[in-house]
């Protein structure tokens, strides 16, 4: 490779949103770059017909990923970081939860044609990915968890079942999106976790 | 059978890929054939041929996240971040750079992006600037695009010899929808004939001149049709309303035709106040100010006394600040004051009480509505200069029959005059000003709120400083403190 790159937020968000988009039945209605045609959030109505759903203000708090699955009728909003740290540092998680939680409200009550009726009810997970060069600490990650689902215990709108990662791994100069659903009241882990990992494509990652 | 691979770097993988799938609609509409996957999981790869042709097209998204970026990258960068550039790695060189918009086209928003254009066009690199033609403000209502990206981007291309496009999307009936308007397709046909003319080995625009002229001639239809809208007055009216006009700009452009040449390099000079209409000269009045300055007021009174011109009588204010803002900002400015090495001394003076209350309790900010005035001589403004500040009297060297283009920001935001909007508002306002024309204006941006300590020569730079190093003459900060960045003088 001609150039080398650092794992940026920017690569480990894009190298997983390449993952939604070949797969059949992940719909990214949002993703946060800085700016372009994607800066609303966007649906499909019963036609197929893709549409703008909801248009965020000029200062508001953006998630970085919005997926909605029609399939598994589910919705995941993602927050994203180059690292794992970066997700507790400082006010992140609380900011990050009020965001999912705002977004999942939003959604609930939507009206519009692109987004539709059915989808008011499915359940909004809070989803966390970041980039990383080495293979994730278990206890590190657990902690992780363990912040954000304290935190989604004072907020409405998110499911509270289970938190579904995406570490976006460096491997020499390739990257691998490993997927890992952290469980906290699912009726099946184990097929809830296989489901999602082969929707996307994507391997599950064991924790050291 | 000719060969290239492109690099084509962008601020996010999104707009790379956004444009290599614009690249591949147009080729494909052509007969070419299309191939896309990723290299290393992640970098967008395209290869799209036909039986004379193959392009291939790798993304290198988010340029801080590349370590070992071409030099070429870095300089064009400095500049600020177009969204897209292609480059080819082979014979170091950049082939065009776009930088494209979602941002509704109100206020500065335009502006904000119009040093990538400048910056583009220095290093003679074909650039367009796609945006959306109508917008939905804030309040609901419709607006259109500002028209000082076109003016700029017209005497870019002639000062440069290189094209500098704007571009619109949207219409009347859809508002900010890129699918709308002329914009895409104007913009991926040209930079895909650009791109089989370069791996053709032919000349760069080669076919291009129909394609260029029609760009030309709705940059001018958009002009004629929105400058009173936004200036009292346009120069050069009557050549704006000339269908031949775009023809002579594409022609100098493109093939350096001298036939036109110095109607082309003087087109869009604003001139002196005496060669305004007569209408024009008469409306000229200075206004109060809205939040006292001692040198704004100067600007103004020239204004009545006919030293000096402003571009409308229907310039807006902007936002009001917080008590909190604004005392927090004045602690910051007081704790970046340095006024050791100044001789005579300044003086750090900015008091909340001086910013008059809103009817909200909140506090204006604005001095005088004007931002930009245009002085036919250097020596009535150094009168105004040296009357408010007489620390800098006798500091000046220029010429006392130059003209001089004065902008200024009221800004209340710390070091946000080296950020969006002001540098790029900058860059469109020095250009379509005079800083390059033959009859060359002086520029000089005045900040009434912002230290002079905020510049650290050498040590830090950013695009704002690299800019006004180049398209300012001076600077004069709070307290009447002049930096002449290019000769990194405080005065």
């Amino acid at each position: 490779m001609k150039y080398t790159y650092k794992l940026t937020e920017e690569i480990a968000r894009w190298a997983f949103e390449i993952k939604c988009k070949e797969s059949a039945d992940w719909y990214i209605s949002f993703t946060n770059p800085t700016a372009g045609p994607w800066k609303s959030m966007k649906g499909l109505d019963e036609n197929g017909k893709e549409g703008e759903i909801y248009r965020f203000g000029a200062d508001e708090e953006r998630p970085d990923i919005v997926l909605i699955n029609d399939k598994l009728k589910m919705v995941i909003i993602i927050e994203a970081k180059d690292s794992l740290p970066k997700l507790v540092s400082g006010e992140q998680a609380e900011k990050s939860v009020n965001v999912v939680s705002d977004i999942s409200n939003m959604l609930k009550h939507c009206s519009s044609p692109f987004f539709g009726k059915e989808r008011q009810s499915y359940p909004v997970y809070l989803g966390l990915l970041w980039g990383s060069e080495t293979f994730d600490d278990k206890s590190v990650v657990e902690n992780v968890q363990k912040t954000y689902y304290d935190l989604m215990q004072n907020y409405d709108g998110i499911d509270k079942s289970a938190i579904i990662n995406i570490s976006t791994l460096k491997r020499g100069e390739n990257l691998e999106c490993l997927l890992f659903v952290k469980n906290y009241n699912l009726e099946n882990a184990f097929t809830f976790e296989k489901q999602m990992a082969e929707s996307f494509g994507v391997r599950t990652l064991d924790l050291q | 059978m000719f060969e290239k691979e492109f690099e084509i770097w962008a601020d996010s993988f999104h707009e790379g890929q956004w444009c290599c799938d614009n690249i591949a609609n147009v080729l494909s509409s052509k007969g070419f054939c299309i191939s896309h996957s990723y290299r290393n999981g992640f970098q967008p790869y395209y290869v799209m041929s036909n039986a004379e042709v193959t392009l291939k097209f790798v993304v290198y998204g988010s340029y801080r996240s590349w370590n070992n970026r071409p030099e070429k990258i870095n300089e064009l960068i400095k500049f600020g971040k177009p969204d897209f550039v292609a480059y080819d790695a082979e014979s170091d060189e950049l082939i065009f750079a776009v930088e494209e918009t979602a941002a509704t086209t109100t206020g500065n928003q335009s502006l904000q992006r119009c040093e990538r254009q400048y910056g583009s066009s220095r290093f003679k690199i074909p650039y367009w600037y796609l945006l959306s033609e109508y917008g939905i403000h804030s309040d609901g209502g419709v607006r259109r695009d500002s028209i000082w990206p076109i003016v700029a981007a017209i005497k870019l291309s002639v000062l440069n010899t290189t094209p500098c496009m704007v571009v619109h999307y949207s219409d009347e009936n859809n508002l900010e929808d890129y699918s709308a308007g002329k914009g895409i397709g104007m913009l991926f046909n040209s930079v895909s004939q650009l791109l089989i003319n370069y791996t053709c080995e032919k000349p760069l625009y080669a076919d291009m001149q129909k394609i260029f002229r029609e760009q030309y001639a709705d940059m001018l239809k958009f002009l004629e049709s929105q400058w009173a809208n936004i200036v009292d007055f346009l120069p050069d009216l009557d050549m704006v309303k000339d269908s031949d006009t775009a023809e002579m700009i594409t022609d100098f452009v493109l093939n350096k035709t001298e036939v036109n040449r110095d109607k082309i390099k003087n087109f869009l000079h604003w001139p002196c106040l005496s060669e305004l209409p007569e209408e024009i000269q008469i409306k000229q009045k200075g206004n109060s100010l809205l939040k006292y300055d001692r040198l704004m007021e100067c600007f103004e009174n020239d204004v009545t006394a006919k030293k000096a011109y402003t571009l409308s009588g229907n310039a807006g204010s902007g936002q009001p600040c917080s008590t909190t803002q604004i005392k927090s900002y004045i602690k910051s400015q007081r704790e970046k004051f340095d006024n050791t090495n100044l001789e005579p001394t300044a003086e750090f003076s900015i008091k909340l009480e001086d910013f008059p209350s809103t009817k909200n309790g909140n506090h204006h900010i604005t001095t005088a509505k004007n931002i930009v005035y245009l002085y036919d001589r250097w020596v009535d403004l150094k009168e105004s200069i040296e009357k408010a500040y007489p620390r800098l009297k006798g500091k000046f060297d220029f010429p006392d029959g130059m003209p001089v283009f004065v902008y200024v920001s009221n800004s209340l935001t710390l070091g946000r005059i080296f950020g969006d909007p002001f540098t790029g508002q900058l860059a469109a306002y020095s250009t379509a000003f005079g800083h390059f024309d033959k009859e060359k204006r002086i520029v000089l941006a005045y900040f009434p709120h912002q230290v002079h300590s905020q510049v650290s020569f050498g040590k830090r730079t950013n695009k704002g400083i690299t800019l006004m190093t180049e398209l300012t003459d001076m600077i004069i900060f709070h307290g009447g403190v002049a930096v002449n960045l290019s000769k990194g003088e405080v005065l």
